[in-house]
């Protein structure tokens, strides 16, 4: 049994009877022993897999009604609540917090018999590009450990790519998604702000985070979506998505479409390697028909600036309620200590990076810097959806490197500007509330390289449908020799 | 520019204890040298858009029966929840 397999064929698998759920979580979780000690993809593993995946083929032999999974082993990104599994957040403040609901999109996928493999490692509150900064250690890319498998969705990307898990669910704030994705080699999608409901997400910037999809497919990417996509009375910043179905119709003719490739995200300061990759794929792109016009959008210069006064600002204020009076868990007692004192002692435990967004965000809206700072921000997102709105009644998708540099190896970037810098061209889908996803492309030197394509709100299958394309004219398929 | 003692005060009101200022002078004031960029560009006519919510799509607020496990779970004091004195 090969359990690099891709979502369709295992349902189409277990449909057959080529082998059991149990047989193929079985064969995850031996790959988790294997691998799990050099990479470490997950805080915390679910005991019960074997449990539930021999219901579920108990199930299939009794012909019971099953959900579209068919038993999936999927992993969760651990700021996302499972009802009665710990999560952490990557955080030492919420190290003993179980969950006491499910969120929306683990509901959807219960219904559906997705089986939970465990809660994958992260930037502790999803603030970091890298994942060295998660509370439990790092994690590793798969596809040479030396190298950082990008952030925070890094678990998440490192589960998929390394066959420790099927498929993953991560959050995107400003390309927490796609950045892993594209250093460890597989498929991640942000979604049209809105469109996935965020309850029983751990907020860090309520106004940019999306959950999303992170696969070895653009297939598997689409499968998800319309399991986890949709409104939600417990989220009022859901829309109504109309019940579209992703995975149909992928396969188009990609002739006279336009795409659009922006100068600025492909500047001085990027890396050679990428750059070329990306010429590349315009070639490939223009290939199949397309006509690539590069352009010009000079407002992007403002939005890693804009990005981080509004995230920093959000995160100063979303992170308040971490005091150990309701989340915390520290054993340490109240007597003797006023109010402000306590809690100072108990946030004591965030780690450096959060500390440093908590001090920028509460310097960004404090009186005399406001206006300076935080309501221009405001202003420049407003400014880049009016432009980029414009750009896309002109072109179908825009193309970009997901990142700019290579991967690169653990403590390279040592200062947080350069660190920041690194989500240049993920941050502005999260402004603009648009759609955006990273493809693996191709290798240099056996490092991943991923390419971004952006469209408008709500146009998820536009977006997967030009993925599938560069998807299916590259046919990557590497599979990291981890050692 | 952001001092030793604007992190000072700022990390007093976000209510973090830190050990030395030091350790985040230098990359705090990195970045907040690079938000000056924001004063080159000129956003004078552009009106902020926030996302507006219609009030007939808000929750109902309702009274909800409160757990008495969750109390206890929140390190309770004869069924209340306890918290550092505030005075």
């Amino acid at each position: 049994m090969n359990s690099k397999i891709t979502i369709s064929q295992y349902v189409e698998s277990v449909k057959n009877g080529d082998f059991t759920v149990e047989e193929f979580s079985l064969q995850i979780l031996e790959n988790i022993n294997k691998f799990e000690k050099k990479l470490h993809s997950y805080i915390s593993i679910n005991d019960d897999i074997i449990k539930q995946a021999k219901m579920i083929d108990l199930k299939i032999k009794s012909q019971e009604k099953l959900g579209q999974c068919m038993g999936v082993p999927i992993s969760i990104k651990d700021n996302i609540c499972i009802h009665g599994i710990k999560t952490t957040c990557g955080s030492k403040l919420l190290k003993n917090f179980i969950a006491p609901y499910d969120a929306t999109v683990i509901s959807k996928l219960k219904k559906e018999d997705a089986i939970f493999v465990g809660k994958t490692n992260m930037d502790e509150f999803a603030m970091g590009s890298t994942t060295e900064f998660s509370a439990y250690g790092l994690s590793r890319n798969p596809w040479n450990v030396d190298y950082v498998p990008g952030g925070s969705s890094g678990g998440s990307a490192v589960s998929v790519s390394s066959s420790e898990s099927l498929c993953s669910l991560g959050s995107d704030t400003g390309g927490s998604i796609r950045n892993p994705a594209s250093f460890c080699s597989v498929v991640g999608l942000k979604p049209t702000y809105g469109l996935i409901s965020r309850f029983g997400l751990i907020s860090y910037a309520n106004s940019m985070e999306q959950i999303g999809p992170m696969t070895k497919t653009v297939k598997d990417a689409a499968f998800l979506l319309n399991i986890i996509a949709g409104i939600d009375s417990k989220d009022n910043t859901t829309v109504y998505n109309h019940n579209e179905n992703s995975l149909s119709n992928l396969d188009i003719d990609l002739k006279n479409k336009k795409i659009g490739i922006i100068s600025e995200m492909m500047g001085k300061d990027a890396d050679k390697k990428v750059l070329n990759a990306t010429y590349e794929a315009i070639s490939k792109f223009e290939e199949l028909g397309a006509k690539c016009d590069f352009i010009s959008f000079n407002t992007v210069n403002y939005a890693l600036a804009a990005y981080y006064i509004i995230t920093s600002a959000e995160a100063g204020s979303n992170l308040a309620r971490f005091d150990n009076v309701i989340y915390g868990g520290f054993k340490l007692d109240a007597n003797g200590y006023d109010f402000n004192t306590y809690i100072s002692k108990i946030r004591k435990n965030f780690g450096k990076e959060v500390i440093r967004r908590m001090i920028i965000g509460g310097f960004i809206p404090s009186s005399g810097y406001v206006g300076r700072y935080f309501i221009k921000a405001l202003k420049i997102k407003s400014k880049l959806i009016m432009e980029l709105n414009k750009i896309l009644n002109n072109f179908d998708v825009v193309l970009s490197p997901t990142v700019p540099v290579m991967p690169f190896k653990f403590g390279e970037k040592q200062d947080s500007l350069s660190m920041y810098l690194i989500d240049l061209n993920t941050v502005l889908s999260n402004l603009t509330g648009t759609p955006a996803i990273s493809i693996p492309f191709k290798f240099d030197n056996g490092l991943p390289i991923g390419m971004q394509l952006m469209t408008k709100a709500m146009q998820e299958k536009l977006l997967l449908q030009f993925a599938y394309a560069l998807e299916k004219i590259t046919n990557i398929n590497n599979i990291p020799s981890i050692n | 520019m952001i001092t030793k003692l604007d992190i000072d005060n700022i990390a007093k009101a976000m209510r973090i204890e830190i050990n030395s200022t030091d350790q985040y002078i230098d990359d705090i004031q990195t970045v907040i040298q690079y938000f000056t960029m924001l004063d080159n560009v000129d956003v004078n006519s552009i009106q902020i858009e926030l996302p507006e919510t219609n009030l007939k799509n808000l929750r109902n607020d309702e009274h909800i029966e409160y757990d008495n496990k969750l109390i206890y779970a929140f390190k309770s004091y004869k069924n209340f929840i306890r918290s550092p004195k505030l005075i």
